[in-house]
């Protein structure tokens, strides 16, 4: 021990002692440090605590993903019954905002057609093989819906109750041949019937036939019903967007675009009750309309006539 | 140059950046954490070096180790810097003169010396001042680190062991 204070590693050690005093002296009077010294260790170790922070991080957010791996399993159920919980509520919400449209749709048609009674449904069902776009709604005779209903949405009509249940109700189309209308042009008045045609079905179109020979009816003219049957009067149809003749001569037809989405319905009215309503018994058909018996019996008288000529010639 | 000149200064250019690598190591965030406590690395191996290469290159290392604590430490520049310095003299003086060298031992100077360092240190920014609930810091944080320390003997000490033996140097 001897050896080691009198030889020269001591008196280097001593050097340096007294060197870190003298650091420590300096930092104490300064109030911090020397700068040039700070500095110069700062510039040496700043850039490789950058890399090891950087090399650091990298590997501690792999090393993180396993080590909390359960820790991360949890979170994640959390967060997914979460996700669920807030899905639920967003279609709550839809539901609400939908039924908040429906029932503004509902106010106005009820402060236009005051003596309407309306059960709102919803469709609920649609056959797959239904060409003419028929469907199932979700109230029925327990709503104090019945067979011969007329069904409309805000947009104009759409079809009529075929058959119901306690709880549901089936709805046939306008655009199905064997649902008769009563319409009218409304800018020039001229009646006729509506009706699906398999023809204008792909295109979403009616039929309003036995339109008069002199009609002034135009493309562009509004229909609506004509009422005194099942229908209440100025129900809105839709728009005329061709007039063409019928095969036999006798009258015009013109080629109708329903304002309904008959074929995206999503939400309907079903019209229970308003002033002169018709009831319907099972005998009659749903096609029962004052005008198309006149035509029908026109055209009967017509036939008749030609048959009576035919037979005096020969 | 000659060939020894020149092994030398390969070994403690090593030596330096080591001790330069691991204080990084050390100050970086999140890195070797165990429940808020990190290792003093660098002090460690600069340890190792004093207990293997002697007192004059401990005591430049200790200086040199505690001039990188400073950089980073909230006391008094120079005050880390004094303190590793004396340690590693010290560690360097009980291998030489009074314990013998080998794993056990160097862990427990080590270990003396990190707590040492740990009381020091709690005693002049804490202890002295009277504050309250200073024993908490002592025994949760300042202790826990310097046994934390100690464990890294295992891997700093062979090494040191190795590269003196690459580099065929004598005390």
């Amino acid at each position: 021990m001897q050896d080691f204070f009198k030889g020269w590693r001591f008196k280097v050690l001593l050097a340096l002692l007294v060197f870190i005093l003298a650091i420590m002296l300096r930092a104490a009077a300064s109030g911090g440090f020397g700068e040039i010294f700070e500095q110069s260790v700062g510039v040496i170790t700043t850039p490789i605590m950058k890399l090891s922070t950087k090399i650091s991080d990298g590997a501690t957010e792999f090393f993180q993903r396993i080590v909390h791996v359960n820790e991360v399993y949890e979170q994640n159920e959390e967060y997914r019954q979460k996700i669920n919980e807030l899905n639920e509520q967003l279609i709550d919400y839809e539901t609400v905002k939908r039924e908040n449209e429906q029932f503004r749709d509902y106010l106005e048609l009820k402060e236009e057609n005051p003596d309407y009674t309306f059960e709102t449904a919803t469709v609920i069902g649609r056959d797959p093989n239904d060409r003419y776009y028929s469907f199932v709604i979700d109230t029925g005779t327990r709503s104090g819906i019945e067979t011969g209903d007329p069904v409309i949405t805000a947009d104009g009509l759409v079809g009529v109750v075929y058959e119901t249940g306690a709880n549901y109700s089936k709805v046939m189309t306008i655009l199905n041949p064997s649902l008769n209308v009563g319409c009218y042009d409304v800018r020039t008045a001229d009646s006729g019937i509506l009706v699906g045609d398999l023809e204008l079905l792909e295109e979403g179109l009616c039929k309003f036939q036995y339109i008069s020979r002199d009609s002034g009816a135009a493309n562009g003219d509004l229909v609506v019903t004509s009422g005194g049957g099942i229908f209440p009067r100025n129900l809105v149809i839709g728009t005329i967007i061709s007039i063409h003749a019928e095969e036999d001569g006798v009258s015009l037809y013109a080629q109708v675009k329903p304002y309904a989405s008959i074929t995206n319905a999503k939400e309907v009215f079903v019209i229970t009750s308003f002033d002169g309503q018709w009831d319907i018994t099972d005998d009659e058909s749903l096609a029962i309309d004052k005008m198309y018996l006149e035509h029908q019996n026109k055209k009967k008288a017509q036939e008749e006539a030609e048959l009576a000529e035919s037979s005096e010639e020969e | 140059m000659t060939r020894e000149t020149r092994r030398k200064i390969i070994k403690f250019s090593l030596y330096f950046c080591i001790t330069l690598l691991l204080y990084c190591i050390q100050t970086t965030p999140f890195l070797l954490e165990i429940s808020g406590t990190k290792p003093m690395l660098a002090f460690t191996f600069v340890l190792c070096i004093a207990v293997c290469e002697g007192t004059l290159v401990g005591g430049i290392f200790g200086f040199f180790c505690g001039v990188l604590c400073d950089f980073s430490s909230e006391m008094l520049f120079g005050a880390n810097a004094l303190l590793c310095f004396l340690f590693c003299v010290g560690a360097a003086l009980l291998m030489i003169y009074l314990v013998r060298r080998n794993l056990w031992t160097v862990l427990l100077t080590v270990l003396a010396a990190s707590v040492g360092r740990a009381l020091i240190e709690y005693y002049f920014k804490y202890g002295m001042w009277n504050y309250t609930g200073a024993g908490y810091i002592l025994w949760d944080r300042l202790l826990p680190v310097a046994v934390y320390s100690v464990v890294f003997v295992l891997l700093f000490y062979p090494l040191v062991t190795w590269i003196r033996r690459k580099f065929d140097i004598e005390i």
